[in-house]
């Protein structure tokens, strides 16, 4: 376990960036929800001016807007965006390091196997979001709390909030796999950020295309806020699709890094 | 029982070679020397006996077991020093080799114990961040991250770059102290001075392959050295005219220059013959015992 241990020290100021970063735009976000509620027909008039494509792209639901649900659902669209950044940073980062700082060979001739260190620095990722996602979770129930000024299923509240780990162990997942397959990464954020941007486009495309066969590839429509709203569950066939990619993903990586040379 | 042993061990990259059809064997107790000029695949081998990359073909065990299968259970025992200098970022020197002792099955504090005597010694300060230490610094790092755990085998692979030679002399002592305790050696170099004061044998890697094992007392005996001699007027071409082993004799005023390669008590012989205002004997650098020595 000192692998998992090292990588979760190595991360630990990151991940105190994240999520400060996360929870003060979740605060700041909802903060202004009290004054959009009681203005709700100015702000119906307003949006009703909005180009539909971008409504789409912002995954602007006017059905729920505005109660709390609809409102936090619409914020999640950007928690989204920056979460799966941090996700992908962490997983290709994770693996990366070792080549571009030229730790590899140290790591490697310690007797440790290679699917030792691929789990212990998974599971160090995955810690990383667990962590993110809990102190955002309570940072949401609070904040809603402190600024609907009414009850609110907590159940479902939690739903909604849970997708960003969804969404989250999806890029940290795919991150991964690149830091498996590809031989040498310069610098992470020019791998994740292109990537994240690309299934952001995807998602916003499908959207203003009405091509449901699009959301399959995109997990940024994998959890529609009305849905989850009115059924309080996931659509199964997109959590489905999810732990497909998950498996496939994890299965590969290990295959591939167990064989793969480390290059100096 | 051999500690190494490599049988047509090839590595390719893609197409371009690192090494090729490698037999190499290292005898228990030993320190054998691993020479060649860079990019000859000395790197390559011992990453390959390491795992850290997987051969094209044939095969190499350590301690007797096949190094693809037993790859961790034999790097219990191994103690290796890349020639890349690394660092994580942010780490104090003393948190990298806690972290490298938490690897390995032995006492924690008798490790704990190895890094505080190792580090006296080398005279490195351990609370100073790896990022902020020199190069050779932080190869001090890198040594005592390889002894720690007292493994029965040593892989060091270029150690000295970037060390001063008060350090150097240490190192080695230490290396020797080492290699009394039991452990083996295999040190690889591209300067030949250093792994003639250390080695038992020496293997010379040229190209990818192994085209020499010599045990060092040989390699004396049969090395050649360059001679630059200066004499006093014009030097009496005769004296040097029937001497076997001597070739590149070039004359150039009252300079002499050229290599020998045979008996020393020959060659002093002969030149006492001469009126010398200087001469200089050196070791030949390795392209010239490629030259010379493996014609």
């Amino acid at each position: 376990m000192n692998i998992f241990w090292q990588e979760l020290r190595f991360y630990r100021k990151s991940l105190l960036i994240w999520v400060l970063a996360l929870s003060t735009t979740l605060i700041v976000f909802l903060s202004s929800y009290q004054s959009i509620s009681s203005q709700i027909d100015v702000f119906r008039e307003v949006v009703s001016h909005y180009p539909k494509a971008l409504l789409l792209v912002i995954n602007f639901r006017f059905e729920i807007f505005y109660t709390i649900y609809g409102y936090f659902g619409y914020i999640l669209t950007f928690i989204w965006l920056a979460g799966a950044i941090q996700a992908m940073n962490y997983g290709v980062s994770i693996l990366s390091k070792e080549v571009t700082d030229k730790t590899a060979d140290f790591l490697l001739s310690k007797p440790v196997s290679r699917s030792r260190i691929l789990t212990e620095k998974f599971a160090a990722g995955l810690s990383l979001i667990v962590i993110t996602n809990i102190c955002f979770t309570v940072t949401a129930l609070l904040g809603a709390k402190y600024f609907s000024h009414s009850n609110f299923g907590i159940k479902t509240f939690i739903m909604l909030s849970a997708t960003l780990f969804f969404v989250q162990v999806f890029f940290l997942v795919l991150g991964f796999l690149f830091g498996t397959i590809l031989p040498k990464i310069k610098t992470v954020l020019s791998v994740a950020l292109p990537t994240v941007f690309i299934f952001f486009i995807v998602a916003s495309f499908g959207g203003i295309l009405d091509k449901p066969d699009f959301y399959y590839l995109t997990p940024f429509k994998y959890f529609d806020p009305v849905y989850i709203y009115q059924n309080s569950g996931y659509d199964p066939k997109y959590l489905f699709a999810l732990g497909g990619f998950v498996v496939t993903s994890l299965v590969l990586s290990y295959i591939v890094y167990i064989r793969k040379d480390i290059k100096l | 029982m051999n500690v190494i042993e490599t049988s047509k061990l090839s590595k390719f990259y893609g197409k371009e070679r690192g090494i090729e059809n490698l037999d190499m064997q290292v005898n228990e107790g030993e320190i054998f020397g691993f020479i060649g000029p860079n990019g000859a695949g000395k790197s390559t081998t011992i990453r390959t006996i390491l795992s850290i990359v997987h051969p094209t073909s044939g095969s190499a065990s350590i301690f007797g077991k096949d190094v693809t299968k037993y790859g961790p259970e034999i790097r219990e025992e191994i103690g290796y020093l890349p020639s890349e200098i690394f660092y994580y970022e942010n780490m104090k020197a003393i948190d990298l080799l806690r972290y490298s002792a938490s690897f390995y099955k032995k006492p924690k504090n008798h490790m704990e114990h190895r890094i505080q005597t190792l580090a006296k010694l080398l005279e490195l300060n351990l609370d100073k961040k790896i990022d902020d230490l020199s190069f050779g610094n932080r190869k001090k790092v890198g040594i005592i991250q390889g002894l720690l755990h007292e493994p029965k085998l040593i892989i060091l692979d270029e150690p000295t770059g970037g060390l001063d030679p008060l350090i150097q002399q240490k190192f080695f002592n230490l290396i020797q102290q080492e290699n009394k305790r039991g452990a083996s050696v295999l040190f690889s170099s591209h300067i030949l001075g250093e792994v003639q004061r250390l080695c038992d044998r020496v293997g010379i890697i040229k190209e990818g392959k192994m085209i020499k094992v010599e045990k060092i007392s040989d390699l004396l005996e049969k090395s050649t050295k360059r001679f630059k001699l200066t004499t006093k007027g014009k030097a009496d071409k005769a004296v040097l005219l029937n001497i076997t082993g001597i070739s590149e004799l070039v004359y150039n005023g009252n300079d002499i220059n050229f290599l020998f390669r045979g008996h020393l008590r020959d060659i002093t012989k002969a030149i006492a013959k001469l009126d010398l205002v200087n001469l200089d004997v050196n070791e030949p650098d390795l392209e010239e015992i490629f030259l010379h020595y493996y014609r």
